[in-house]
């Protein structure tokens, strides 16, 4: 199984230049702000809108709940809002 | 590592070359899928094509795999990988030039397949089989487009490189090894060379090559494809960008050891084989990884599936992903692998994949790319799109449901043995039971070139439209490359 001298040689290099490769881009910051990075992709304009509709959402909400008070409902719905603005709102 | 300046005043995005291998990724697709259609019909009716000699399955079958992978995946590929990693990385092509040159070489080595693979020139490996010549001139485009593209990240005016030019940029160096080792090869004559590797060593280097192929070409490519415009058309950032990292980096590990999933009971030793079904199985981790990432973008974004049909290419696509996925990991199991080897089930196995996921992400990701390069917002049809979705789902589900019938049956039929020990079927009565699902999967086949065309001609629609536009604005658009929005 002569290929093996081949491809079992190369197979392990490969591995140790992405062993390489990972260890510099970790150190050189690549992976310090994971909960932004998403973001990048979007223009700030589509950023803003989405922020602003997010605002609108969460103020609709918080008057809703205001409204209508229910036990452990404003815990929840923190909660709740506190995971999607992570996501939506970004920078 | 680059000093992070701001993008030179002035600089707009290089994207005519973006432009060109939008377009002919469309041509291709049809080209590559009517050679499909074509060798579909020969294997139901195999007297079509009698005599004529360019025609004949065993060349045309070649032209039909190198024609969707290399000619409509490999032009979607680098043409999307030219727009996302200018765009993430805000600043405009690495060598413009060497970008066209990519551009007109590449066309120029899928040219040469059309005419060389009909003559009955090959190389007899699979997906390799374009001869030396050819393999020449890919590998000098491919060194071009390596460095257009990493130039362009070397350039890039954002620190962090956005995860889609990961996948790209393992893709870029995978082919790069593959294809120099798979065809290395002694020439004859201008037209005719003889691998280096015989028989089962051979096999084994053919086959790390075809996997690998799968893993890094048709998965990391097309994930990367994925990940920006699954994010941009839902206008959602993808749903764990820390998956997405560490999903990239067990994937590729992976995929390189899987390829003895090939050779199940052949010649190769058994340890290798099972080196091969092992990490296969392990590999179903971090593809899975990938679909359930693409899919929960579009969570908060359900709703638009009743109204945006590129949303319902993306999952759908997705979906296909995580099932071919899944049924390769399954089938790469020496049991499981002992009945569907060398059936039609690998055939519906390849097509899941490729129609499912490849093709319909590609035509999701170029659905949202050609109008913006063309200054607009939307395709010039968006109910051809729709009409082009429901084609396409239609078409792969009847293409994959009749071979998986059809590849069981034949496993079985192969298997079966009668109380004195000796076989029950004689293999042309297999031959003669699949016809019908030929038939089938001809016309499912068939529905999805359908959509091809009505793609082709809503692309060029598009692409009419927007340039006799009456605005005056510039058109095609020449789009600034602004400095990157800061983060807080």
């Amino acid at each position: 199984m002569e290929i093996l001298y081949i491809l079992i040689p190369m197979s392990v290099i490969l591995v140790l230049i992405i062993v390489v490769v990972l260890a510099r881009a970790l150190h050189q910051g690549q992976f310090d702000d994971l909960q932004h990075q998403g973001e990048i992709i979007f223009e700030p304009e589509e950023r803003a809108e989405r922020a602003a509709a997010l605002r609108a959402k969460r103020d609709a909400e918080l008057s809703a709940s205001r409204n209508n008070p229910r036990p452990n409902s404003s815990s929840i719905t923190q909660l709740d809002l506190g995971q999607r603005s992570d996501r939506d709102v970004g920078a | 590592m680059s000093t992070l300046a701001a993008p030179p005043a002035n600089a707009v995005y290089s994207d005519k070359v973006v432009r060109q291998f939008a377009i002919a990724a469309v041509i291709w697709g049809v080209i590559g899928m009517a050679v499909g259609v074509l060798v579909a019909a020969q294997l139901a009716f195999p007297e079509l094509t009698d005599g004529i000699s360019w025609l004949s399955y065993g060349r045309l079958r070649p032209l039909h795999t190198n024609g969707v992978i290399f000619a409509f995946g490999g032009t979607a590929l680098i043409g999307t990988s030219y727009w996302v990693v200018q765009r993430t990385c805000h600043t405009p092509l690495y060598a413009p030039r060497l970008a066209a040159f990519t551009f007109w070489g590449w066309q120029l080595a899928l040219v040469l397949a059309v005419i060389t693979l009909p003559m009955g020139l090959t190389q007899s490996k699979e997906y390799a089989e374009l001869e030396w010549p050819i393999d020449i001139l890919i590998a000098v485009v491919w060194v071009a487009y390596a460095t257009v593209f990493f130039g362009t990240i070397a350039r890039r005016t954002v620190s962090h490189i956005y995860v889609a030019n990961w996948f790209y940029g393992a893709f870029i160096i995978a082919v790069t090894l593959l294809h120099i080792f798979n065809n290395l090869s002694v020439p004859a004559s201008w037209t005719k060379s003889y691998s280096i590797f015989s028989g089962v060593q051979d096999a084994m280097m053919q086959w790390w090559y075809g996997h690998n192929a799968v893993g890094f070409i048709l998965t990391a490519g097309f994930l990367g494809m994925m990940y920006y415009f699954v994010p941009k058309q839902v206008e959602r950032p993808i749903w764990s960008y820390r998956l997405s990292i560490v999903h990239f980096w067990t994937l590729i590990f992976t995929y390189m050891w899987a390829g003895p999933h090939h050779l199940h009971y052949t010649a190769l030793p058994d340890w290798t084989q099972s080196v091969g079904m092992v990490f296969s199985l392990v590999l179903l981790a971090p593809s899975w990884g990938g679909m359930v990432n693409g899919i929960m973008t579009m969570s908060g974004r359900w709703h638009r599936l009743r109204t945006d049909p590129i949303m319902r290419f993306m999952i759908v696509a997705l979906a296909f992903y995580g099932m071919s996925t899944f049924e390769g990991s399954m089938m790469a199991i020496k049991t499981v692998n002992s009945l569907s080897h060398y059936t039609d089930w690998t055939v519906g196995h390849v097509h899941s994949g490729a129609l499912g996921w490849v093709g319909m992400i590609t035509m999701a990701s170029l659905y949202w790319l050609v109008p913006r390069l063309y200054g607009k917002n939307q395709m010039y049809s968006v109910k051809a799109i729709d009409l082009h979705f429901w084609l396409a789902t239609l078409g792969i589900v009847l293409y994959v449901a009749a071979m998986w019938v059809a590849g069981v049956m034949q496993g079985l039929m192969w298997r079966a043995i009668d109380e004195d020990g000796t076989l029950t079927y004689t293999f042309v009565e297999s031959i003669a039971a699949t016809f019908p699902f030929y038939v089938i999967r001809l016309l499912g086949g068939a529905m999805y070139l359908g959509g091809m065309v009505v793609m082709t001609w809503n692309v060029l629609k598009t692409r009419s439209a927007a340039l006799r536009s009456p605005e005056g604005n510039t058109v095609p658009p020449v789009v600034p490359v602004l400095a990157p929005a800061a983060h807080t």
